[in-house]
């Protein structure tokens, strides 16, 4: 059985764990991150189906991950989570490409719902 | 008597006028004493001179009778007497009646045949008078070298005859009031004084008038215009027959030069046939111009004493004088230790300054009526507050310091106590008068307001702690998101594993068990926000409601100007103190009138009006109700105005209110939020019992 491998990064443990624990719930393969130049440097974009990152991390910024990723012709999807959500920020996520943006704290349905969206692309 | 001094007179003398005795006949005073200055014998002009007669003095000392200031010590005079034989010198004594005489005496010590000391006979002269006479010689002897110095006087010799002939003819026309006449005819005047020769002047007059041969023509161009009355008084003085005339007026120099001057003219009647007279002109530009410069200084200082707006006292007093005079003999050098050992020289000097003279303003500071309340009056009941402090200031008068400056308390006239700075300008040390210049500012207010500015500062910091909260809004908000997410995920993690056919109990148990541990967490942001806005030990004490309204709206009051809003205050200022944390209680206030700021500026509302009332319903509980001109609590709002984190601002934390709740619910009482019911506006009503729980 081929179970779709999910990428977590945020620097907050609680939220990383738990996230990864709702997707371990759904039947996917969680592999988490604290950090973006992390989950570069285990080249993490060529095992993952999904990427879920938060936006403001000390170091590169999920919006700047996915730019990288984006220089790299990686198509994985990438859904961006923030505590923080200004309208400015939200348009630089979704212009960088982003899946979807959700706020924190979001409901768990919200992330399941975009994540498998994210899969069936 | 007689024989006494029969024995010490020739024995001829003595035989020819036994019953008078000849010493009387001297026109001396002459007196006998012993070594031991007991006198023996007095004549009739010792009797005349001293006016004491001879049985008030003999047998008694010679210095009882007349007392003496002598050039040299009795004992020094004494030894001289014995030494040489006589002594010359002089006396000054005082008479029975008390007048001074001044004496010029002899001792003659008269020895026995073996040369031992019999008695020492004194003759004495009255040279008072020619004392006096000494000295008024001498005095007019310095007065008529003054005069002949004089040479800064300017004299002219001047020749009237053209105008006598002027004035005769004008009598023989009919004009009997000449003084009439010159005040009308000004043109006439200067006639007069065209017609004026002038046959000499001094050197004094070229120096200031021109050279001798250009002077010695007319008057004319001397005499300006604006001096014509003075001419004219000079001549009708001369009319009058008076002896001399003299004014102030100005004279000018052929080149223009003006000269304020002293006019002087003589006409002594051996000259009048002449009709030659002697004109002295004394310069007194100089005299004028420091005149008029002591006038200016002297007004200068009147304006200033009496207008400048900071109370003035001038104090006078020679009990000041005395005091430091006697301190200074005794070597006293520490005046301030001086006053600590004679607490009684204090209240010489406080009851000997008194006040001189006070400005208007000093009045007013001091709470009179007006300055003769003040006149003459003793210092001492104005400094029973700060005798310490006037001790400081009379020992920096007597170390010499020109000033001194320091704040302290003072007694008004009416007994009122009030904070000033004094500063006090001392007079000349030297001289009889102790006079010195005291300034008094009140700042009562000042320090009041300081009082209640730094009361206030403390209550604004810890308000802008409040106020530092809204705009840590996106990061609190950011902190307490977190544990939010993960307490959503691993719930529904949770809830998915239980929904599986085989549910995984111990993940679940794992997750609920990190779901507690983010419980946690997000309670201790709250917490932390708590305390921030809170501070840490609610301080409970006896608090008054009224002054901290009061503070809340200076507070706030460029917010209300800014935003046009009107406060209407109806305070009970009859309420009881009740036990609580002012700071905490302010705080209420403040937000409560923050909140209702915002509700009024976030639409078109007009008027604004924050209303703030405070009441008593019953006698344990006091009402402080906070109102606005708002749209009001939506219905939706209503229910959870006081949770925390429920705002219906767009940037707002929604922690005020609940803030607000906790803090009123600590004091035991209740805050409760309503729309008014007759108009648009919202109404937050506390209620706070007079005693917390315990």
């Amino acid at each position: 059985m081929n179970t779709p491998v999910i990428s977590i990064i945020d620097d907050d443990e609680p939220t990383r764990s738990a996230v990864a624990a709702l997707m371990r719930a759904k039947g996917f393969s969680p592999s988490t991150f604290d950090s973006a130049e992390g989950f570069l440097e285990a080249r993490g974009q060529e095992t993952a189906q999904c990427i879920i990152t938060d936006i403001f991390m000390p170091g590169l910024s999920g919006i700047e991950l996915k730019q990288r990723l984006n220089a790299d012709a990686c198509s994985v999807p990438v859904i961006m989570i923030s505590a923080r959500f200004e309208d400015r920020l939200q348009t630089a996520a979704l212009e960088a490409g982003a899946f979807c943006v959700l706020r924190k704290p979001f409901k768990a349905h919200a992330l399941i719902q975009c994540v498998e969206r994210a899969l069936l692309r | 008597m007689i024989s006494r001094f029969s024995k010490f007179l020739p024995e001829s003398v003595s035989a020819v006028q036994p019953t008078v005795d000849v010493a009387d006949l001297v026109e001396e005073s002459v007196a006998v004493f012993d070594v031991k200055l007991k006198v023996h014998a007095w004549n009739a002009e010792a009797e005349r001179l001293y006016g004491w007669a001879r049985h008030d003095v003999i047998g008694g000392a010679i210095q009882a009778a007349v007392r003496c200031a002598p050039s040299e010590a009795l004992a020094v005079i004494l030894a001289k007497v014995h030494k040489h034989g006589e002594w010359r010198g002089e006396f000054v004594r005082t008479t029975k009646t008390g007048t001074t005489v001044v004496v010029k005496a002899k001792w003659s010590l008269r020895k026995d045949s073996e040369g031992n000391p019999i008695d020492i006979v004194e003759t004495s002269r009255d040279i008072t008078e020619i004392l006096r006479s000494e000295e008024a010689f001498a005095q007019m002897r310095y007065q008529y070298q003054n005069l002949f110095q004089a040479s800064v006087a300017s004299f002219w010799k001047l020749e009237f005859s053209a105008v006598t002939q002027l004035l005769l003819v004008l009598k023989e026309s009919g004009v009997t009031d000449f003084a009439q006449y010159f005040s009308e005819n000004p043109d006439f005047v200067r006639q007069l004084i065209r017609e004026t020769r002038i046959l000499d002047v001094n050197e004094r007059t070229v120096a200031m008038f021109g050279k001798r041969e250009d002077i010695v023509q007319s008057l004319d161009p001397f005499w300006p215009d604006e001096s014509l009355p003075v001419f004219a008084a000079s001549v009708l003085a001369s009319i009058e027959r008076k002896p001399h005339f003299s004014a102030e007026t100005v004279f000018q120099s052929l080149d223009g030069q003006r000269y304020d001057t002293l006019f002087t003219v003589s006409y002594p009647p051996e000259l009048r046939t002449s009709a030659r007279f002697l004109v002295g002109i004394i310069d007194i530009t100089q005299t004028k111009r420091a005149r008029a410069a002591q006038e200016r200084s002297e007004r200068r200082y009147r304006d200033f004493f009496h207008f400048l707006p900071v109370a003035l006292l001038r104090l006078d007093g020679r009990e000041v004088t005395e005091v430091f005079r006697d301190a200074r003999m005794a070597g006293v050098t520490d005046f301030r230790r001086h006053l600590d050992l004679h607490p009684e020289l204090l209240d010489r000097l406080l009851d000997g300054l008194k006040i001189a003279e006070l400005n208007h303003r000093a009045v007013e500071v001091l709470r009179g009526i007006s300055s003769e309340d003040f006149a003459g009056i003793p210092v001492a009941r104005y400094w029973t507050e700060s005798r310490e402090a006037f001790k400081d200031v009379m020992s920096a008068r007597f170390s010499g310091q020109k000033g001194y400056e320091t704040q302290l308390r003072m007694v008004t006239h009416d007994g009122t106590v009030i904070d000033t700075l004094f500063f006090a300008a001392f007079g000349p040390v030297t001289g009889e008068e102790h006079t010195s210049l005291v300034g008094l500012i009140d700042v009562s207010d000042r320090v009041k307001a300081q009082d209640m500015l730094a009361k206030i500062q403390a209550d604004i910091a810890h308000a802008a702690r409040v106020s530092v909260l809204g705009e840590l809004t996106a990061s609190i908000a950011h902190e307490v998101s977190q544990p939010l997410t993960a307490i959503e995920a691993n719930t529904e993690a949770s809830l998915l594993w239980l929904g599986h056919v085989e549910p995984n109990i111990a993940e679940v148990r794992e997750l609920s068990a990190r779901t507690a541990a983010e419980v946690q967490r997000a309670a201790e942001i709250l917490q932390r926000i708590r305390s921030m806005a809170m501070r840490a030990g609610p301080v409970k004490a006896p608090v008054s409601i009224n002054p901290l309204i009061d503070e809340a709206v200076l507070f706030l009051d460029h917010e209300l100007t800014r935003q046009r809003i009107e406060v209407k205050l109806e305070l009970d200022r009859k309420l009881p103190l009740l036990i609580g944390d002012r700071v905490q209680l302010q705080q209420v206030i403040v937000n409560l009138a923050i909140n209702a700021i915002q509700s009024m500026t976030s639409g078109p509302t007009a008027p604004k009006v924050l209303s703030i009332r405070t009441f008593s319903n019953d006698p344990t509980s006091q009402i402080i109700e906070v109102e606005d001109t708002g749209p009001g609590i939506t219905p939706e709002a209503n229910d959870r105005l006081f949770e925390g984190f429920f705002t219906t601002k767009p940037s707002g934390m929604g922690i005020g209110l609940a803030i607000c709740r906790s803090i009123i619910e600590a004091h035991g009482g209740h805050i409760v939020a309503r729309n008014l019911s007759d108009r648009p506006g919202a109404a937050f009503t506390i209620d706070l019992p007079l005693l917390p729980p315990r």
